[in-house]
């Protein structure tokens, strides 16, 4: 009994452990890059599944090793348990391949999203490349040819589609440059973005009224112009509700928006 | 127990996914101007109200105020789609945004113990809720400053800036030709309504400049063929001349405070600038140099003042303090600099160019740095600031052939971003506009 | 050749582009420079090549920027021009002013009585309340020449038109070397 006990804490330490260490913080939030290699433009018909296996196995063999490692823990310590115990840790080693599963998820979705504006030559970047098989995900390939272990495999491992294609970013965009007036008597100042977070419904209309993120500012008497121009992103907001959404399935990714309005550009002149 | 503590474990983990929230920047939108709905006010029917149309009109008024700054678009009454009568109830935001309109203008009018009262309110159709009404009481004929003062609420709640349309202009008034030329002073609302000339043309006048605190105008006459700076009280039509002065006095502009005028006093060919105190007549000698020195102005807070001089061999603008004390270039590019005013937001002074020939009006910061240019012509100068510090008027001269035919004064204004040119209506020739504050009464 | 796509590429292809941008700036730069070399000059320095269509003289009306002609020239007595012409934005009196205005000091030194006023005058150009200022400086320049030639100051008073009473009203240099000017006045 107390064995049990005993094996229970310090799994659930274990587990705390590692989830206080996946966070971004701690976390290099560089993926190793590998040498960097001329690529051709692909055209979308030539497409196989082929890259698309070979960076999910990179991630998957990063989450085999965890879990080889994982494994290895738990081993030793679940033989003598009783059947009760066993099942919790089994139960404990499912939370476990979860939470490798939610962690992995995670540092994708932290890694630094490049900006559209920067067009800076960029390093090689495996998320592009992603970016460039999501463009395949996009014309509606079949994905048949994918054995049934591997599907189960995408299955439960993050997958990097789970983010916005550059072009669903887009369009998403050119619906809010369209609805907003931008003030243009608002003078030229550094801090003059205004940040609003909506949430959305799966046909794309609001689920609740928008939020400026900087609220503070919206009251105060010195911030006139930061009023003015919240209050013009506000209704840029609205007047696009419902906006144009990508496909239900992948509402998980877009349902949730910030949208920065920069006029600074414009205002500077 | 422990089914609690595997359930809490598994909340850690899933708490993150609420943390995947896309960002979008928008840098872009569309720079039409904003779409606005302004109705005719709703009346009770009085027959005070009606036989003047004063709905119509004020609506006329608001409309061509705010149309006038360029970012503003006063949607077509025809396209309205809500009555009146059930507007007055409560707007059916959904018919205004129908019409694209982003913002609505109600508002009821009624006469009460011969006094016209007007109730107006500013509506956000999107957000579909009030965010400005105001209660104004005037004597009926005084409808036009009630509707300049809706037009400044609307404007101030919509772009942040202080509003400008309930000021006045004064200027010259021109006609006749170069070499025999009539000028008188005139004045108007800045919408170019209530004009009236203030002098008979007799003497030639020059350059009139309002007092930023009181109903009154400095300006140069050549009464008796002696040019000198006047003083003329805009109610009573009294003109009087300002000091004592052995030679000419010119270019007059109030201080801050409206009780002392910068000038420039010509002696035996030499150009000084002076300050006088109304209240004493005191004279202060604040140049001395053998250069010419006019145009004086003075920032906002009354601390410096900005001039023209060519002390250093051609035109330039100085700012020195306004003991006369520390006197620097500001002028930084080729070309000659003339006529600087400080900007009432107290960051800009603006200014005539002369370079190659071509006239340019333009602004910069007041150590002289960042200088715009914000229209180029022929010929223009003269400079004059609108109360917010938003917009200036100045004015152009056409050439004439050389019969010396075609030749023609106008006043124009100009947003500070360069956009937004347009002439003044004035109903004829006209040059030297300066523009009030506020009218405060 | 390899399609390029945006963002990806070698340092070494990035590193030609570099150069080839580099060529095609500082080429521009450089023509750009030669241009600006050749710019035009200023009106002011207008000589000789002033239009005359309706002059009853021959040969060049304005000189050096002074107008050496007479249409506009009244006589205040026999051979005593009432005015003197200037330069553009200058109060300078060249030789032919000076011959003037000793002959305007002579006539005056012969007629004891006579008070004068000096006007003085500026073209169009520049702005207003600068040329009233000029306009005074010129009506200056030509009383401290009379003085010099022994005229008493009490005889003389100045003022200042500044741009507001053009004698042409042409916008061009003839018209505009016309209006500087300082002319004397009888005042009694």
């Amino acid at each position: 009994m107390r064995l049990s006990v005993l094996g229970s804490i310090i799994l659930h330490s274990l587990i705390l452990v590692f989830t206080v260490f996946s966070l971004p913080i701690f976390n290099d939030p560089k993926i190793d890059t590998p040498p960097i290699i001329q690529i051709e433009l692909i055209e979308i018909s030539k497409v196989t599944n082929v890259p698309e296996k070979s960076v999910q196995k990179s991630l998957e063999e990063k989450n085999e090793e965890k879990e080889k490692k994982e494994e290895k823990l738990t081993r030793p310590i679940s033989k003598p348990k009783d059947e009760k115990s066993n099942k919790k840790t089994e139960e404990v080693e499912d939370t476990v391949k979860k939470v490798e599963k939610k962690i992995e998820k995670k540092m994708i979705e932290n890694m630094p999203i490049r900006k559209p504006q920067t067009k800076k030559k960029d390093m090689f970047d495996p998320l592009k490349l992603a970016e460039l098989i999501d463009k395949q995900k996009d014309t509606k390939t079949k994905i048949d040819d994918i054995p049934e272990k591997d599907y189960e495999v995408l299955d439960s491992k993050p997958s990097l589609n789970k983010r916005l294609t550059l072009s669903e970013e887009d369009a998403i965009r050119a619906q809010f440059m369209q609805c907003w007036s931008i003030p243009l008597g608002i003078p030229f100042d550094d801090t003059m973005i205004v940040k609003i977070k909506i949430l959305l419904n799966t046909d794309g209309t609001l689920q609740k009224p928008p939020e400026v993120i900087q609220h503070e500012r919206m009251n105060k008497p010195s911030e006139k112009y930061f009023r003015t121009l919240a209050e013009s992103a506000l209704r840029a907001v609205r007047r696009c509700d419902p906006i144009k959404v990508p496909e239900v399935e992948r509402y998980e990714s877009w349902k949730s928006l910030q949208l920065n309005f920069d006029p600074r550009e414009i205002l500077r002149g | 127990m422990k089914n609690i503590l595997l359930f809490l474990i598994f909340l850690i983990p899933f708490s993150f996914n609420s943390y995947a929230t896309i960002e979008i920047d928008i840098t872009e939108g569309n720079r039409e101007p904003l779409p606005i709905a302004i109705t005719n006010f709703f009346h009770d029917g009085s027959e005070k109200i009606t036989n003047t149309d004063l709905p119509s009109k004020i609506r006329d008024v608001i409309q061509n105020d705010l149309e006038s700054t360029g970012l503003f678009n006063s949607i077509d009454e025809k396209a309205f789609i809500q009555e009146n009568k059930s507007l007055h109830l409560k707007p059916r935001f959904a018919d205004w945004r129908l019409i694209n309109s982003q913002g609505l203008v109600t508002g009821d009018l009624k006469i009460e113990d011969e006094r016209l009262k007007v109730e107006f309110r500013l509506w956000d159709t999107l957000a579909e809720k009030e965010i400005e009404g105001l209660v104004l009481i005037t004597t009926p004929d005084n409808w036009r400053r009630i509707s300049h003062m809706i037009a400044d609420k609307i404007y101030e709640r919509l772009t942040g800036e202080e509003g400008y349309f309930d000021t006045r202009i004064v200027y010259v008034a021109e006609e006749g030709p170069k070499n025999n030329r009539v000028k008188k002073l005139a004045i108007m609302d800045q919408d170019g309504a209530n004009h009236k000339f203030l002098t008979s043309g007799k003497e030639l006048v020059l350059t009139p400049r309002f007092n930023p605190v009181r109903q009154e105008i400095t300006y140069l006459s050549y009464f008796k063929n002696l040019p000198r700076v006047y003083l003329l009280n805009i109610q009573t039509g009294i003109q009087q001349v300002v000091g004592d002065s052995p030679g000419m006095t010119f270019a007059p502009r109030f201080a801050p405070d409206g009780n002392k005028i910068i000038m420039s006093l010509a002696r035996e060919g030499n150009s000084d600038i002076y300050v006088m105190n109304l209240n004493s007549r005191v004279v202060e000698r604040l140049t001395d140099s053998p250069a010419i020195d006019t145009s004086p102005s003075y920032s906002p807070d009354g601390k410096k003042i900005t001039f023209n001089s060519d002390r250093g061999g051609s035109q330039q603008i100085y700012v020195m303090d306004s003991n006369g004390r520390n006197q620097k270039r500001i002028s930084k590019g080729s070309g000659n600099y003339a006529t600087p005013v400080w900007s009432p937001r107290g960051d800009l002074i603006a200014f005539t160019k002369n370079f190659q020939g071509q006239y340019f009006i333009g602004v910069m910061r007041t150590d002289g740095t960042g200088e715009r240019l914000l229209t180029e012509n022929w010929y223009q100068e003269a400079p004059s600031w609108s109360s917010n510090g938003r917009v200036l008027i100045f004015y152009r001269e056409t050439k004439a052939d050389s019969s010396g035919k075609g030749h023609s004064a106008s006043i124009w204004s100009i947003d500070l971003t360069g956009f937004n040119e347009r002439k003044l209506v004035t109903p004829g020739d006209a040059s030297d506009p300066s523009w009030s504050k506020l009218i405060q009464n | 050749m390899n399609k390029v796509p945006q963002g990806l590429t070698t340092i070494y292809g990035s590193n030609v582009m570099i150069f080839k941008s580099f060529l095609r700036y500082s080429i521009i730069l450089i023509s750009a420079l030669i241009i600006a070399a050749c710019a035009t000059v200023p009106d002011e320095t207008v000589s000789s090549s002033s239009s005359s269509s309706s002059s009853t003289s021959s040969g060049p009306q304005v000189v050096d920027g002074v107008y050496v002609g007479s249409e506009t020239v009244e006589m205040l007595a026999v051979d005593v021009p009432d005015r003197v012409f200037f330069a553009y934005d200058s109060f300078a009196l060249n030789s032919n002013a000076q011959d003037t205005l000793s002959k305007q000091a002579a006539w005056l030194k012969a007629n004891g009585s006579v008070t004068i006023a000096i006007e003085g005058h500026a073209d169009e150009r520049g702005t207003r309340e600068y040329n009233l200022a000029l306009g005074d400086r010129r009506a200056n320049a030509a009383k401290d020449y009379l003085m010099s030639q022994g005229i008493s100051a009490n005889r003389i008073t100045t003022i200042s038109f500044g741009k507001e009473k053009p004698v042409v009203n042409a916008s061009n240099d003839k018209a505009w070397a016309q209006n500087r000017r300082s002319v004397t006045v009888r005042t009694n």
